[in-house]
């Protein structure tokens, strides 16, 4: 498996075996009130970096504190052919959490507006009713897992992924989640946490197979046959 | 009425009562040569406001009013500082028509980060002509944390 932050010293750069790479962590002038980037506009840049033999496969839309069932961008993702798929951001008492698969029980059990929801009934909720639920940006200080386990010790238990590789975060916070991961053997997925048109697909998580649909998605980020890479690593090996 | 809501930090608390009320801060006019002084202050040249009688949209944010709509009353941190603002334009300005304003605290959210809890009040104030049809809106965010003595 390939590091997460690329190659060390002067060792040449092995292209990574085909994967599917999707970037799991976004947010877009639709729905998040801090974003600037819109949703065609990310699509576009995704197009473009392709061009240059970036391979960024589909994006999930995970906006703050809010997930409308009725948004539908299966029109616009065809018309660029990049998947685009849906899920949500929440907060929590242990910091700020992916939630990939929400359905009408998970949002009539949680008020997603609230900036304290109970992190462990979110994970567990998140599995029982199809989902799955993943730390975000697990090394950020205040909302991020680590420091919540360094300085509270709070429990992992109900937690089997993170995110340990997010375009937002820096080298030392990212690393801080790898610490996590490894101690606690936990899954590992990036994301770019794009907030603006040129972050998205920064970081991304790597899958064995094509995802097209928010079912496989979680299905795959159970099977726990994935990793986080720069998209730096996702370009096409050079011919030799 | 005041509605507590906990977050991660500290509780913090408002008057949910004003959300959504809308208040009349008053009505006002553009007369082509207020728009075209304008025009020459901001040195647009765009040939389409060149007569005055259709203004550049930026213009409202330079119209301002006694009062400010209600108040949130949010009680929460030690410092609020502004926290963005947008513009939405939907018909053109015109001079001599009657532009009404209205303003009302649109929602009340928290949200947490790397430095902690903060509390977002967003106000948008429209403008409406005379047609009833709402010609422009500003919306501004205003939040509030807690800021560390230095």
């Amino acid at each position: 498996m390939p590091d997460a932050h690329g190659t060390a010293g002067t060792e040449r750069v092995r292209p990574i075996p085909q994967r599917y790479y999707l970037d799991l962590h976004s947010h877009s002038t639709d729905a998040s009130d801090d974003a600037g980037g819109t949703v065609e506009g990310y699509l576009k840049w995704i197009v473009a970096r392709r061009k240059k033999g970036f391979q960024i496969h589909g994006i999930v839309l995970t906006e703050h504190r809010q997930f409308d069932p009725d948004v539908d961008y299966s029109d616009i993702a065809r018309r660029y052919d990049v998947v685009v798929l849906r899920g949500a951001e929440v907060e929590t008492d242990v910091g700020h959490v992916l939630v990939y698969g929400i359905d009408e029980r998970f949002t009539k059990q949680f008020d997603l507006s609230n900036v304290a929801l109970p992190y462990a009934d979110i994970f567990q909720a998140a599995y029982d009713m199809g989902g799955f639920a993943v730390g975000a940006h697990a090394g950020r200080p205040r909302i991020g897992l680590a420091e919540h386990v360094d300085t509270r010790g709070v429990s992992l238990a109900p937690v089997r992924a993170i995110e340990q590789l997010n375009g937002g975060s820096n080298d030392d916070e990212n690393g801080r989640a790898l610490e996590l991961a490894e101690a606690h053997g936990l899954h590992r997925v990036g994301g770019s946490d794009a907030h603006f048109v040129s972050a998205i697909g920064r970081c991304l998580t790597a899958f064995a197979h094509p995802i097209t649909s928010v079912e496989a998605l979680v299905e795959a980020l159970h099977s726990g046959d994935y990793y986080p890479v720069t998209v730096e690593q996702t370009l096409e090996a050079e011919a030799e | 009425m005041t509605s507590d809501v906990e977050t991660q930090d500290a509780q913090f608390d408002y008057d949910k009562s004003v959300v959504g009320v809308n208040v009349d801060l008053g009505e006002f006019r553009l007369s082509p040569e207020q728009v075209m002084k304008y025009c020459e202050a901001m040195g647009e040249s765009n040939p389409l406001f060149a007569t005055g009688e259709i203004a550049p949209p930026g213009i409202l944010s330079s119209v301002s009013f006694p009062g400010s709509g209600l108040d949130a009353k949010v009680k929460f941190g030690n410092a609020t500082f502004m926290a963005g603002s947008r513009m939405e334009f939907f018909a053109p300005i015109k001079a001599n028509e009657t532009l009404h304003v209205r303003t009302k605290v649109k929602e009340v959210y928290g949200k947490t980060g790397r430095s902690g809890t903060m509390v977002f009040v967003v106000r948008r104030t429209e403008f409406v002509g005379d047609s009833g049809d709402v010609v422009a809106a500003i919306e501004q965010s205003q939040v509030h944390r807690e800021v560390e003595a230095s």
